[in-house]
């Protein structure tokens, strides 16, 4: 078991304006899982994410990861997970501007701790079809390709929990298409647990399981 | 650049892809840093100069004076009892042999000299040659009296002379052409013939920079002309002349006080009724306001190394704003809280660093350029003053990164990445 968490409750802003983004939220995900989550917006899908990607804390609740209780853990041992354990894919991809597609990848090297990874960002950006985008900067990739740069990044870390936050809203339905298939190809090569938020019902059809979430929490 | 730590090689990095932001604050510590060199040097020159000048005067001097020769003069102690002799100066010479640069019996009276250009009425001095030592700034031709300088046994002969500078201009012209030249003289009411051996350098520099600073003002003649010094100089006759008074010359201002504690107990096992005089007294003075005005200068100093810090803090705290989005991302990825401001703090280290040597460069420029001919006296940076410098500037450059470091240590990685933060 990858993640157990149990009774996850995030709380934002305080008083009248008090929002419960996540209420009494279970959830269990295995090694390899490719696990789907949907739900309208604001329903506190991003918020389980950051929880779950160590970014942010619960405000009660327990959370495992490896057996490890994240709830007890300083910053700078979450710091650490998050380097060694975790992948991020977002929507508006966060790669930085002014450095090319091989310096973005090899970011998150900067603060391993631990042994280097067996794969090198080149390995990992030619894996994901930019074999020949090595040194173009962002500005000189196209939506897709960016995203593919993101996704080199998430996995140059080889994380156990890759999570995926609408990683094609901001894409056409091409490349969309392209990036979930490029997705769901390298959870299986990898053994990675997937979690991907979505709207698409394609999407769904090949997850593992599908999760739908409302007001903070499943239904 | 891969071989550097982290932290280090990111602030590099940052101050690299940013080139005109860091020129923009270079320039601010540059700057700020040349303004209080300029202030530094200015003011600790001034300083140097007017302790020096002082000096030149004779800071460090000790006057036994005899009261029935020089009555009116009412500064000092007066003791009862009797007055100075050639005896207590040779005794005085012996006892104080070793702690002092001379001790000089000196006489002095109002003569009358004339030359082709005209006649003056001025001081005579008579004195040993030791005398020398007080007068700091030396000669400005020719040699002062030495030993072999006698009066002569003959009426009608030479006597040889020394000159004030000030008085050899009213007497000669050009001061220099009155090496070898002829004086008339009379003293006491005995006329005598000296010939000029040597012209004594005028100690008042000071004067010439009272007339840098604003040579229209005729209140400055006022204390300038007061301050001539126009003496005679003649050789002392053993024997024969009496002491006026007697000028121990202390090495320097420190060794004054136990100088004047011996004079003390000399003076009483002697039962001497005479004024001691010092001059320390009011030379202290003076380097107490020139004291107060340098605190002044710190003061600027301070307020100068502020606004820097404003100025610089403003710049990289609207700089760090551009990069948050980064570090939210290099959070995400594994970098701690520390990880990330490291850099921003270690930035402006390292750009006040870059700024020391061409803001002391632009400060002496300043000084050179700008400050010297105005002022007319040489600046001057005490070595501690430019590390103080130095270091103020340091630590303003880590103070303004402050504000931009805390607001990176605060940031929530989430809420940007969430793209909740608007930028
Ligand atoms: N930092 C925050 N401060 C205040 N409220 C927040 C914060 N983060 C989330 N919320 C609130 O928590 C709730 C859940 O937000 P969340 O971003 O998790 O929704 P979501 O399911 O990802 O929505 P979307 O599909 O639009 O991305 C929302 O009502 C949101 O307004
Ligand atoms: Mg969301």
């Amino acid at each position: 078991m990858l993640v157990q968490m149990k009774q996850i409750r995030k709380c934002y802003g305080e008083g009248d304006s008090l929002i419960a983004a996540l209420d009494g939220v279970d959830l269990s995900l295995d090694q390899g899982e490719f696990v789907a989550i949907e739900g309208s917006s604001g329903s506190g899908k991003s918020t389980l994410l950051q929880i779950l990607g160590c970014l942010d804390r619960a405000d009660s609740g327990t959370y495992h990861l490896n057996e490890r209780d994240v709830q007890s853990l300083s910053g700078s041992e979450m710091a650490r997970i998050r380097n060694e354990t975790i992948g991020f894919v977002f929507q508006s991809f966060h790669l930085l501007g002014d450095r090319d597609a091989l310096a973005n990848v090899s970011l998150p090297l900067e603060y391993r701790r631990s042994a280097p990874p067996t794969v090198s960002p080149t390995q990992v950006l030619e894996r994901v079809g930019l074999a020949d985008r090595i040194t173009h900067k962002p500005s000189q990739l196209s939506g897709g390709e960016r995203q593919r740069v993101a996704i080199a990044r998430a996995l140059v870390k080889e994380p156990a929990l890759l999570l995926c936050d609408e990683p094609t809203g901001n894409l056409d339905s091409a490349s969309g298409h392209q990036i979930l298939s490029l997705l769901s190809e390298l959870r299986e090569e990898l053994n990675t647990t997937l979690v991907l938020v979505t709207h698409d019902p394609e999407v769904a059809a090949r997850a593992d399981r599908v999760l739908s979430m409302k007001d903070g929490q499943w239904i | 650049m891969r071989g550097l730590p982290g932290p280090i090689r990111n602030s590099v990095l940052s101050i690299v892809r940013h080139p005109l932001r860091s020129f923009l604050v270079v320039l601010t510590f540059a700057l700020g840093l040349a303004s209080v060199v300029a202030i530094v040097g200015t003011i600790e020159g001034g300083r140097r100069t007017i302790s020096h000048d002082l000096e030149a005067l004779g800071t460090d001097l000790v006057a036994v004076i005899n009261p029935l020769k020089l009555g009116s003069l009412s500064i000092g102690v007066r003791t009862e009892g009797r007055p100075l002799e050639q005896a207590d100066v040779t005794s005085i010479q012996q006892q104080l042999q070793g702690v002092t640069d001379s001790v000089s019996p000196i006489r002095i009276d109002l003569g009358l000299s004339s030359t082709q250009r005209g006649t003056m009425r001025h001081t005579i001095i008579a004195t040993i040659p030791e005398f020398i030592s007080v007068l700091r700034p030396g000669m400005l031709a020719g040699r002062f009296l030495q030993h072999q300088d006698r009066w002569p046994t003959d009426d009608s002969d030479e006597t040889p002379a020394a000159i004030d500078e000030a008085l050899a201009v009213i007497l000669f012209g050009d001061p220099v052409t009155a090496i070898g030249q002829k004086v008339r003289c009379i003293r006491d009411g005995r006329g005598f013939n000296a010939r000029i051996l040597g012209v004594v350098k005028d100690p008042l520099l000071l004067r010439q920079y009272m007339s840098a600073f604003d040579s229209t003002s005729s209140a400055r003649s006022i204390p300038a002309r007061r301050l001539q010094f126009l003496n005679l100089y003649l050789p002392w006759r053993q024997n024969q002349d009496q002491p006026q008074l007697l000028l121990v010359d202390a090495p320097g201002i420190d060794d004054v006080e136990e100088i004047v504690v011996r004079l003390e107990k000399i003076i009483a096992r002697e039962k001497l009724g005479v004024f001691l005089h010092v001059q320390k007294t009011w030379t202290s003075v003076v380097l107490d306001i020139i004291d107060r005005f340098s605190g002044l200068g710190h003061f600027i100093w301070i307020l100068d190394l502020v606004v820097v810090l404003i100025l610089t803090g403003t710049i990289s705290l609207l700089a760090i704003d551009e990069s948050l989005e980064e570090v939210a991302l290099r959070r995400a990825e594994g970098a701690t809280v520390l990880e990330v401001v490291l850099p921003v703090l270690m930035e402006g280290m390292w750009l006040s660093l870059a700024a020391m040597v061409p803001g002391i460069l632009i400060g002496k420029l300043i000084l050179q350029q700008g400050i010297e001919p105005v002022l007319g006296w040489s600046s001057w940076l005490p070595p501690r003053m430019i590390v103080g410098t130095c270091f103020g500037l340091l630590m303003t450059g880590i103070l303004g990164s402050m504000l931009p470091a805390l607001r990176v240590a605060k940031l929530d990685p989430a809420a940007v990445l969430g793209g909740r933060r608007d930028l």
